[in-house]
Order: structure tokens, then C-alpha cells, then sequence
């Protein structure tokens, strides 16, 4: 007997036709309802078809805690022990060679040299959290925060661990998890793409736009490239010369010489989906630039973000947009702090201080103002908000002078905040080094799993086939959510 | 064997292999892989599955891949059948950063004068550029560093005493040059290296063996801007940093040359540690290796300062002697004849690797070891590769398999090519799972068709154009689009091909079809990618966005969209937004979706903008000033065929409108209509 799994890139007949309505078809990865016939061969009928957007709300299958999620994503890997994860014993080892199992991007280690955290630590909040000097701003919110202390990664080089930690693979080519949740859950706003993705103004991160991608799912699930400055999204502006009553008159001749064409192909409901597409297209022409506008925000607001023309003006412009596309309805919003190469991101291999303290300094203001802000305006109940690189450092030296630590996977920190995530919390430790996660293990797809859960989406089963195989964000082994830290 | 796929995967090993056929090999080249990975064992693997995987769907509609970790759940595939397939592959060359990639072929119609020409030319280019280099080094050796800015680099060589470096006499396997390779084990000792005596050398080291590996790891904390390497070398060796080769000289020197490695080490270079290796191959004897780097926080101009110091450092002689060199270099360079000799991304293999069943798909739970086989679902025989189909260094494994593959006995390979041929005029397979014909993919809607097709095919010896001509020429081709309600009543999905299904152009489509439509569509076949402009916006989603693209001249960048090079990280907006395959799995059926921002690039985007006026143009000149020639001539571009009076009427009436809305001239009238035209449903979806 055939089995009838959702296909889509193989296109079984069932498929073809939900593709063929305009696109409730995401929906049938979620539930089977649709699949009936009786769905199929009435809207086969139908004379004309409203469009329906890919990119549609659709409904949570579980509860969800959160909204939209952001994701502060530190490229280039922040060292844990200069951070979050405290290691008093560290400090007095300093200059000491010692042994400690190491592996980087200068290959495996079994002694180095340590160099001791390079920042105090100071207790904040309620909690007792002790936080380092680099971060005095995101101090005052820890009672807000879930600190993982015990991530691992499969790789602890930049280019497959960014794969990684966006797409769950060492590999690209598979749906990044802004995909995902693009494909679960649609977009709330349909003048705004589902996915939104802030880049450094150094540029991209390595692999660039395979961090963003949505894989083997059709197009329309990928990134949106969001722009601080200039055009925000592609495209968005007319093109030059062209004014607005030009290109409305345009768009309604269009139409109407597209309905002609429609008149004798009425079945056709792809054809009504691009005539519908323009329209959505303008509406998000007149509705994304008023999205994007700061200049409206009161300037105590700004003061918040530390948008005033200072060195956290640029991440700070960016998380406010963050909070802006959160309050409308876009899903899943990526910040990157870093890009390029070398020490235009967190990969400290030289000089540690200089490069911390320009993105902590770059960056610390303008979270802790995200997460004020959203609080204040009782969105972080909501708002699921993700800090964290591609992997951590580690305690020891990368070369015999100097102060640059080398990659870590072997056990790193991350933060959770909002959306149903405990605040005040600390779970996992690493060894008394801060180089290796010893209790409470996350793998990176426990972090899948948990923000795919608090959006109320089952990790295990939220699948796409492709390839022969129903695929999934965490892999066939499958991944629960952190509990620890779920209120 | 005969077919379109002869040389995709043997072309190497066939007995008459050419350049074609050693280009097509490239197929096995282009599947994702990881230029540093974690894990080299798995990452082999992962290389050797993506060509297992696709050419299991893409030849057989076979979903092998399923086997890599556990028999197939559903398809009569053991993961035993995987690995034997797998092993056909098994002594293809690893993916390296480094050169190995590339293999050097010679033009498929070499002309021995034209060979004869092209050597000449190169020894003497060789010969003065040896001359011009040779003064360069001579006066960097002399010039007082007064001259030079300070430098943030320095490994010295034996003239300044040496640098310790990391060697091995004995070969120590692949990954060597890379900077997470462990040389702990490694002797140390001081350059220079060699036998001592070997004239103008200076040894610390004694080496008198045939080859000699050498490492040196050192810190940066901050790059230098411009980076010379001297060196001396008996006799070929190759200079890698951080895995990357930055220099290759054969032969061997009898004094310290310095190159400019500016361009092609310091993208190789990061901060923190960094690893330089060598390796130094000797074949006559009288062995020495020495280098020293230097680097500078400034950039340093070799020509400039030459110029100006030539004459005091070197003697107004030898001075004059560069000058004239360097002058005949460059006249020299012109005169260049076309190479009958370039390098091609293809397949190489080396070794006899044994392949195991993979417990669990780890490479680390290896089982039963296996040969190279067929899966046993098509009868349990045991293969022979004949003697005579190993050549040089290659097994004859993909001959035999390509030979199979090509059978007419083999059951697959016909039937899915067919339905391949047929999905791309329909729109959709005879079975629509093009890529999977197991028992997970769907029936075929025709199975005595697909049979028949199938078999004319293997008939006319595998011919494509053929098989164009035989399916265009059908009834079930030429039907309408037209829909009936009696028919979709009781066909909705079109099964039966009671018509012909509308399907929009691919996306590689839309884009010719713009540039045919605006007349300048490039047909010129082959060559190079080409990189058409892409918006700002994407390229600075590149890591580097200054160096992520090329710069085509227009009439390059309006060839076909096959041309058009791809780049993973980095893709047209017009091509990815009308749901190009994704460039990292095999991708059988193109989604076609409709969403808002395909809207926006199509109306506002900068190709479409500027191909707007190029066809606006077009008409002007073919139509001349009356609208509703105008009008009659645009769209008759666009749609292929004569328009309808009231089809016309509504053009000129939008150009009518739109000079009202905007104040327009008839001239920009025309433009916006132009624009218009190209995103008309009509053109972009096919009756």
C-alpha cells in the first residue's frame, strides 16, 4: 500500500494541488485535515480564489507561551568565562600552563596555557547573578534571564557551527530555524515577511545567506535581509523615477489587463495568487517603511537602546526595530552583532580585550534596553529573546604570547528571556575551568526544541519530507525542551 | 555505452577520455562539503553520500540515501547496497582547499603548431620573468630597511640566523598543511634544511632524505597589509598557510627569492595562531629548504620603491637591466596565444581505500567490509571490473557502474530520463515523483506510456532531441489549456492529460525570457560563469561583500541564466524568488509559489527596471511613435503571438492614465508601459 506522507519537493498529486490553491499547503505539515478530498475537489471548482498567502497565520497545534522570537546572534563565539559563567578558580591560574582537553580551530590540545577571565564579576538582581564587567546593562535584567552554561555543538569551526546553530546541520541545506517557525506558524502581519534578519554593517556572517536559508522548503519560508539604514527590505522602494500615483495606475492597469487574461482560465488559481501578490506587495510598499521608522520613537525610548550616536547607535537601531517587528506580528527576527572576519566579530584569537570590550561594549546597552523595553511594555511574556554564538571559548591561550582564546563547543553559554522562559535561572555547569559542560549537557537541539516549544510548536514532530525521509529541525534522534527553564 | 551521462561519471577513466569528457566529471565536485571540518572521517563520508544520494535519485529514481544509517524502511535497499555503491567512489580524491581539485586537460582539438606556439611563448615568459623576479629578490635583500615600514611580521630565515620549525621525514597522511593537524610528534629543528655543502646554502638542519613536511605555527594579533616571502628551494616546493597553497615552484633555486605574496597569503592569514607548512620533494640530491615571511602594518610597493632606490641599491647596470626586462615583460604578456592547456574542476582518484558497512552510518562502527556492487534488488551477480579499465591511477569503478547505469537492460535509467523529459514540457512526470519511483513515490499515471516512451528512447540510442520530438509531436502536447467543467468535474487534477497544464516559467526562464524579450540575450555556449550585477542589499550579506562577486561586462552578464554562476551564499533575487532549485541537494520538481516579495522584485527590482527600458527601446525603434503600434508591438513580444484589438486598447489606455497619474512625456508613457508588459500573467505562465 502507499504510504501518503506531505511531499513537497516531490510533489505527489495531493501536494501539487494544495501548491496549486495558492498555498494553505504549509498548514499539512501540521495537521491532516486538509487532507480529504472533498477539500481538494471543491476548490478545484471554485471559480475564483481569494490568495492565500504561504506565509498565512496558521494556528499554534500546542500551547504557546511565546509569539515571535529574537535571536542576538553573537557571531564569531563570546568566551563564556569572560561573560556569564564565573570562574573564580580561573583567575589565579593565569600565565600557568595546565592540562586541559582543548579542540579548535588549532585542532586538538591537551595542555595550554591559561589566561585568566579578563573582567571582574559583580552579583546583580534578586538573583545573585554574577555578571562580568563587560556587561553592567544586561546585569540589571538577570532576574529576567535563563543562563545555559552548559551548551554543546558538534563543531567547533565557524563555518559548520553556524550551520549548526541555525540550521540544526553541519551542513548546508537545510531549513534554518527561522524557516521553521516561518513554516509552522506563517507570519501574523502579511505586509511583513514571517523571518527578518539584521546583519552586521561589517557584512554577513561566513556562508552568508545559507544561514538564513530555508533548504530543501520552497523559498518563500527564507530570511528576510531587514536593513537599519537606507532601503529596509529589497525591492521595497519604487524604482527610481517612478512616484506613487505612477505606480498605482500601473498596478491597477495590470490588474485589469491580468483579469482579462484570468477571464478564460478561471480554474486557475495561480494565476489570481499573482494577481492578489501585487496588491499585497503595495500594501506592504506603503506599511514597511512606517515599520521601520525610528523617528517616531520618543527619545527616551532611543536613550534606552543607546541610539545617540554613539558606538551602540547601530545594534541599539537594531534591536529597537527588533521590538517594532515584534509588536508587528513577524515571527522570527535575527540580530547578528558581527560579521566579516578576524576581529570585525567575537572571535577573539588575538587580542581579547579589544575585541570584547568592542562588541560587549557595542551591544550590552542596547539588549538590556530590548529586554526593558519589552518588558515595560508587557511583551516580554511573548517575546522569546535568544543570546548566544556559534559556540564559546576557551580558558586557555590559542598561541604562546597573548591574550586570544580559540573556539570551544565542548561546553559554552547561552541566555533565554521571556516567552514562558523562567527568569533569575541558571542550569548546567562546566568544569571549575569553564572549559567542558559536566552536568546538564543542552545540545544545540535542545535549544531548537525548547524555542520551537515555547512557540507552541512540538519539536518531535513539526517535519517536512524531503528526500525520502520526514525531516525535522532537532533530527531523526529528536530533542526535548530544556524543562529546567520552561515556567 | 551511449547516453547523456557517458562521461558524468567515468569520464576520466574512459579509454578515449578529452577534455569534455573529463569536464563532465565535475558533477562529482559540486556537492556541499565542508573546507574545514570537524570531523574529516565523517565529512568523507558526507562527500561520498552526496554523490551516492543524488545519483541514486537522479539516474535510478532511487531513493538510496535512505540506506546510509540503516537498511531502507521502505524500498528493498540494504544499507549494504549503500556501501557498495558508495565504494564505487570509494579512491575518488578528497575535497581540498588547496589545488587538488582542479585537473589540467588539453582543448579537445589541439593543434601541434598551436601547442609549439603556446610553449614558446611561455619559456619566454618564464625566462624574463625569472630575470625581472631575480633582480626584484636581489634588490629587497639589499635595500636598507630605513625604506620599508616597520614590520608586525617576521620569520627569519638562516641569513638572520633561522626559525624553528616542526618536521617529518616520513609522510604524514592527509591534513597535514592544515592548521588543526597535530605535530606534536614532529622532530624540531632549525632552518635551514639540507644536505650541507648544496651550493649558496646555509644548513642548521641536516636533511638528506627524498622529502621533508615542515610546520612553523606563529601568533598575530593584528594582520599585517602587505607580506613578502623569500625563500630557497632544491628542489619543488609548495608553501601552504593556514591549509591554503600560497606558492608552488618546481625545480630549483640557488639564491633567496623573494616574491609580493600580499593577494594571495594575507586572505589566508587570522588572527591569533597561524600555521605556515612546506613541503620540499627532491629527486637528484644536493636537498635545501629555507624561508622567511615578512609582513608590514603598512602596504609596501616593491615596484615603487625600485624606481626610486633601483638605481643605489642595485648599480645603474642592473638597474637598467630590469627596466628593459621589466619593459619587454609586459609587451611580452600580450602577445599571449591562446592556452590549449587549462585546468577543469573533476574527479581524480588515488589509493584503493576499503569501504565498510557503517554501523548506524558512523565511521567509527565500521562492519563487513564490501566491494563495489549493484543493489541486490536487480539480481544478486557478483561484478568484475576488467583488468584493462584501470588507468593510471584510477580503479575503472565508475566506468563499470556508468556502464550499468547506461544499460538498456537496466530497468531504471531509461524510464526516469523519459519522465524527466516529459515533466519539463508538462509540468509535472508521467510519475510525478521524478526522483522517486519506490514504493513511497507515486504510481505512474501511464505506466504502458512511461514503458513505451522508455523503450523508444533506448531504441534511438538515448537520444534527447529525439524524445523532444516524439512527445511535442503528441496529441496530449498540443492540447489547450482550456479548462471544461465536465472534464475538471471529473479529472480536477488533470491525470488523464485531458489538457495541457498552465505551469509558470521556471525561474531561470523568467530571466531569459526578459532578456530575450528586451533583445539582448546573450546565446554565446560555454566558458567561464559569468556574474551578472546583483543589488547591494545581497551582496552585503556576504562576509566579505568587496571581494563575494565577479564584475561581467553587460553583454556577458545577459547570457543564459545556465551561465550564471552560482554561489551558494549568494543568489539573484530574480532567480531565488521564483523558487530556484536550492543549489545544495538534488531538487526533482521545482516549487512554484506566490508571495508578495516576488512582486516587489518583479516591479521595483533593478533588472526588471532597467530590462523595462532596454524593451521600451526595442519598440521605439521597431514601432515608432504611434502608442498603439507601440502598444501592438510590445505585446506581441511578450505573449508570443498577435494581441487582441481590445488587448491593444487597454495598453494604450494605460499609457494614457499613467502620463496622467505622473506628468509623464510618451516617452517615459512607454517605459512604464514596457514594465508593465514584463509582469503580465501571460508571460511569466505558459498556456
Amino acid at each position: 500500500m502507499k504510504t501518503t506522507q506531505p511531499n513537497f519537493c516531490n510533489q505527489l498529486n495531493r501536494r501539487e494541488f494544495i501548491k496549486d490553491i495558492g498555498g494553505g499547503f504549509a498548514a499539512l505539515g501540521l495537521t491532516g485535515m486538509l487532507a480529504q478530498d472533498g477539500f481538494f475537489a471543491s476548490q478545484a471548482l471554485a471559480k475564483s480564489a481569494e490568495f492565500v498567502n504561504p506565509l498565512a497565520p496558521k494556528p499554534a497545534p500546542l500551547p504557546a507561551k511565546a509569539k515571535s522570537v529574537i535571536f542576538l546572534f553573537m557571531y564569531g563565539g563570546p568566551s563564556q568565562v569572560d561573560t556569564f559563567d564565573y570562574k573564580p578558580e580561573l583567575y589565579p591560574l593565569d600565565g600557568k600552563t595546565i592540562k586541559v582537553k582543548t579542540f579548535g580551530r588549532g585542532g586538538h590540545r591537551n595542555e595550554s596555557r591559561v589566561v585568566g577571565p579578563k573582567w571582574k564579576f559583580k552579583q546583580y538582581g534578586e538573583c545573585g547573578k554574577y555578571v562580568s564587567d563587560l556587561f553592567p546593562n544586561i546585569g540589571e535584567c538577570v532576574d529576567d534571564i535563563a543562563f545555559l552554561h552548559s551548551m554543546t555543538a558538534d563543531s567547533p569551526i565557524h563555518g559548520s557551527a553556524m550551520l549548526m546553530m541555525n540550521s540544526g546541520n553541519l551542513l548546508s541545506g537545510h531549513p534554518s530555524i527561522g524557516s521553521w517557525v516561518n513554516y509552522g506558524l506563517g507570519s501574523v502581519n502579511e505586509n511583513l515577511p514571517g523571518f527578518m534578519v539584521m546583519l552586521d554593517k561589517m557584512g554577513g556572517p561566513i556562508s552568508g545567506a545559507k544561514n538564513w536559508s530555508s533548504g530543501y522548503m520552497p523559498a518563500s519560508y527564507q530570511g528576510t535581509v531587514l536593513r537599519s539604514q537606507g532601503t529596509p527590505i529589497l525591492d521595497l522602494k519604487n524604482a527610481k523615477g517612478i512616484a506613487g500615483a505612477e505606480q498605482r495606475t500601473l498596478l491597477d492597469h495590470l490588474r485589469m489587463m491580468n483579469e482579462g487574461h484570468l477571464s478564460t482560465r478561471y480554474d486557475n488559481t495561480n494565476l489570481s495568487a499573482r494577481v492578489a501578490s501585487y496588491e499585497l506587495a503595495y500594501k506592504m510598499q506603503s506599511s514597511a517603511p512606517e515599520a521601520v521608522d525610528l523617528d517616531k520613537e520618543p527619545s527616551k525610548i532611543k536613550e534606552l537602546y543607546g541610539i545617540d550616536g554613539t558606538r551602540t547607535d547601530d545594534f541599539g537601531r537594531k534591536c529597537l526595530l527588533a521590538r517594532r517587528m515584534v509588536e508587528r506580528g513577524v515571527r522570527f527576527i535575527q540580530v547578528y552583532s558581527g560579521g566579516h572576519h578576524n576581529d570585525a566579530n567575537w572571535d577573539a584569537h588575538g587580542d581579547l580585550v579589544k575585541n570584547h570590550e568592542l562588541h560587549a561594549g557595542n551591544t550590552d546597552k542596547p539588549i538590556a534596553g530590548l529586554l526593558k523595553d519589552l518588558k515595560q511594555r508587557g511583551l516580554l511574556d511573548e517575546t522569546l529573546v535568544v543570546w548566544g554564538g556559534e559556540f564559546g571559548r576557551q580558558p586557555t591561550a590559542e598561541y604562546k604570547e597573548g591574550t586570544g582564546r580559540d573556539h570551544n563547543a565542548y561546553g559554552f553559554t547561552m541566555w533565554m528571556a521571556g516567552g514562558g522562559i523562567k527568569g533569575g535561572v541558571s542550569v548546567g555547569q562546566t568544569d571549575e575551568l569553564g572549559a567542558l559542560a559536566v552536568e546538564d549537557k543542552f545540545h544545540v537541539r535542545r535549544l531548537h526544541a525548547t524555542i520551537l516549544n515555547q512557540l507552541g510548536l512540538d519539536p518531535n514532530n513539526l517535519s517536512f519530507f524531503h528526500g525520502g525521509l520526514d525531516k525535522s529541525l532537532v533530527g531523526v534522534e529528536g530533542a526535548e525542551p530544556i524543562k529546567q527553564i520552561i515556567t | 555505452m551511449t547516453g547523456w551521462f557517458s562521461n558524468i561519471l567515468p569520464g576520466d577513466e574512459l579509454p578515449d577520455a578529452d577534455a569534455a569528457s573529463i569536464t563532465a566529471t565535475g558533477y562529482q565536485r559540486l556537492g556541499v562539503w565542508d573546507d574545514e571540518p570537524a570531523d574529516r572521517k565523517l565529512a568523507r563520508y558526507d562527500y561520498l553520500d552526496d554523490i551516492v544520494r543524488t545519483s541514486g535519485e537522479v539516474f535510478l529514481g532511487m531513493t538510496i540515501g535512505c540506506a546510509r544509517c540503516h537498511d531502507h524502511k521502505i524500498d528493498p535497499i540494504s544499507a549494504k547496497d549503500y556501501y557498495s555503491m558508495l565504494s564505487f567512489f570509494a579512491n575518488v580524491t578528497p575535497h581540498r582547499q588547496a589545488q587538488s581539485n582542479m585537473v589540467q586537460v588539453t582543448s579537445e582539438t589541439p593543434d601541434p603548431q598551436a601547442l609549439q606556439t603556446r610553449r614558446n611563448w611561455e619559456n619566454r615568459r618564464n625566462q624574463i620573468q625569472k630575470s625581472v623576479q631575480s633582480l626584484k629578490s636581489e634588490f629587497f635583500a639589499k635595500l636598507d630597511p630605513k625604506h620599508l615600514p616597520k614590520p608586525n611580521l617576521n620569520l627569519s630565515d638562516a641569513r638572520a640566523g633561522g626559525l624553528v620549525w616542526k618536521y617529518s621525514l616520513t609522510n604524514p597522511g592527509d591534513a597535514w598543511e592544515t592548521n588543526g593537524f597535530g605535530d606534536a610528534q614532529w622532530q624540531v629543528g632549525k632552518s635551514g634544511f639540507g644536505l650541507r655543502g648544496t651550493p649558496g646554502s646555509i644548513v642548521n638542519t641536516e636533511w638528506k632524505t627524498k622529502d621533508i613536511w615542515l610546520r612553523h605555527k606563529f601568533g598575530l594579533a593584528e594582520l599585517p597589509k602587505s607580506l613578502f616571502l623569500s625563500f630557497h628551494h632544491d628542489e619543488d616546493i609548495t608553501v601552504f598557510l593556514n591549509g591554503r597553497q600560497i606558492l608552488h615552484r618546481t625545480g630549483y633555486s640557488t639564491y633567496y627569492q623573494t616574491e609580493d605574496v600580499t593577494k594571495s597569503a594575507i586572505p589566508a592569514l587570522q588572527t591569533g595562531q597561524n600555521v605556515l607548512a612546506v613541503h620540499v620533494k627532491q629527486t637528484i640530491g644536493g636537498q635545501f629548504f629555507d624561508l622567511s615571511l615578512r609582513g608590514f602594518a603598512k602596504p609596501v610597493n616593491l615596484d615603487h620603491l625600485i624606481n626610486k632606490h633601483g638605481k643605489e641599491v642595485l648599480s645603474a647596470g642592473r638597474f637598467n637591466l630590469y627596466k628593459k626586462d621589466k619593459g619587454s615583460l609586459a609587451k611580452h604578456l600580450k602577445t599571449e596565444p591562446s592556452a590549449s592547456q587549462y585546468p577543469v574542476l573533476a574527479v581524480a582518484e588515488s589509493g584503493d581505500h576499503p569501504i565498510h558497512v557503517l554501523r548506524r552510518g558512523n565511521p567509527s562502527l565500521p562492519g563487513p567490509l564490501v566491494s563495489p556492487a549493484f543493489p541486490s534488488v536487480f539480481g544478486e551477480s557478483k561484478l568484475v571490473i576488467p583488468a584493462n579499465y584501470k588507468t593510471g591511477n584510477s580503479s575503472g569503478r565508475r566506468r563499470a557502474l556508468a556502464e550499468w547505469v547506461a544499460s538498456p537492460d537496466n530497468p531504471m535509467t531509461a524510464r526516469v530520463m523519459v519522465n524527466r523529459i516529459w515533466q519539463y514540457h508538462f509540468g509535472r512526470g508521467i510519475v510525478r515523483s521524478s526522483n522517486d519511483f519506490g514504493l513511497q513515490g507515486d504510481d505512474p499515471t501511464h505506466p504502458d506510456l512511461l514503458n513505451w516512451l522508455a523503450h523508444q528512447f533506448v531504441e534511438s540510442g538515448w537520444d534527447i532531441k529525439a524524445m523532444h520530438r516524439l512527445i511535442m509531436s503528441s496529441q496530449a502536447y498540443q492540447r489547450s489549456s482550456i479548462p471544461q467543467d465536465g472534464a475538471l468535474l471529473k479529472d480536477p487534477l488533470n491525470d488523464l492529460f485531458w489538457r495541457f497544464d498552465m505551469r509558470r516559467l521556471q525561474a531561470e526562464e523568467v530571466r531569459d525570457s526578459i532578456l530575450a524579450v528586451r533583445g539582448s540575450l546573450n546565446l554565446e555556449m560555454g566558458g567561464v560563469s559569468v556574474t551578472p550585477p546583483l543589488p547591494k542589499i545581497i551582496l552585503q550579506t556576504a562576509s566579505q561583500p568587496d571581494k563575494a562577486w565577479g564584475n561581467s561586462t553587460p553583454r556577458q552578464a545577459n547570457r543564459r541564466s545556465v551561465y550564471v554562476k552560482v554561489k551558494r551564499s549568494l543568489q539573484d533575487p530574480i532567480l531565488l524568488s521564483h523558487d530556484m532549485a536550492d543549489t545544495d541537494t538534488t531538487c526533482p520538481v521545482r516549487f512554484t509559489t506566490t508571495v508578495p516579495t516576488q512582486a516587489l522584485t518583479m516591479m521595483n527590482g533593478e533588472f526588471v527596471n532597467e530590462s523595462a527600458l532596454n524593451f521600451a527601446e526595442r519598440i521605439r525603434q521597431n514601432a515608432g511613435p504611434s502608442p498603439r503600434e507601440q502598444v501592438e508591438k510590445g505585446l506581441s513580444l511578450v505573449f508570443s503571438r498577435m494581441p487582441k484589438p481590445e488587448e491593444v486598447e487597454a495598453g494604450v489606455r494605460m499609457m494614457e492614465e499613467v502620463a496622467k497619474a505622473g506628468g509623464l512625456s510618451p516617452k517615459e508613457a512607454l517605459d512604464r508601459f514596457a514594465l508593465l508588459a514584463l509582469n503580465l500573467n501571460e508571460f511569466i505562465y505558459l498556456d
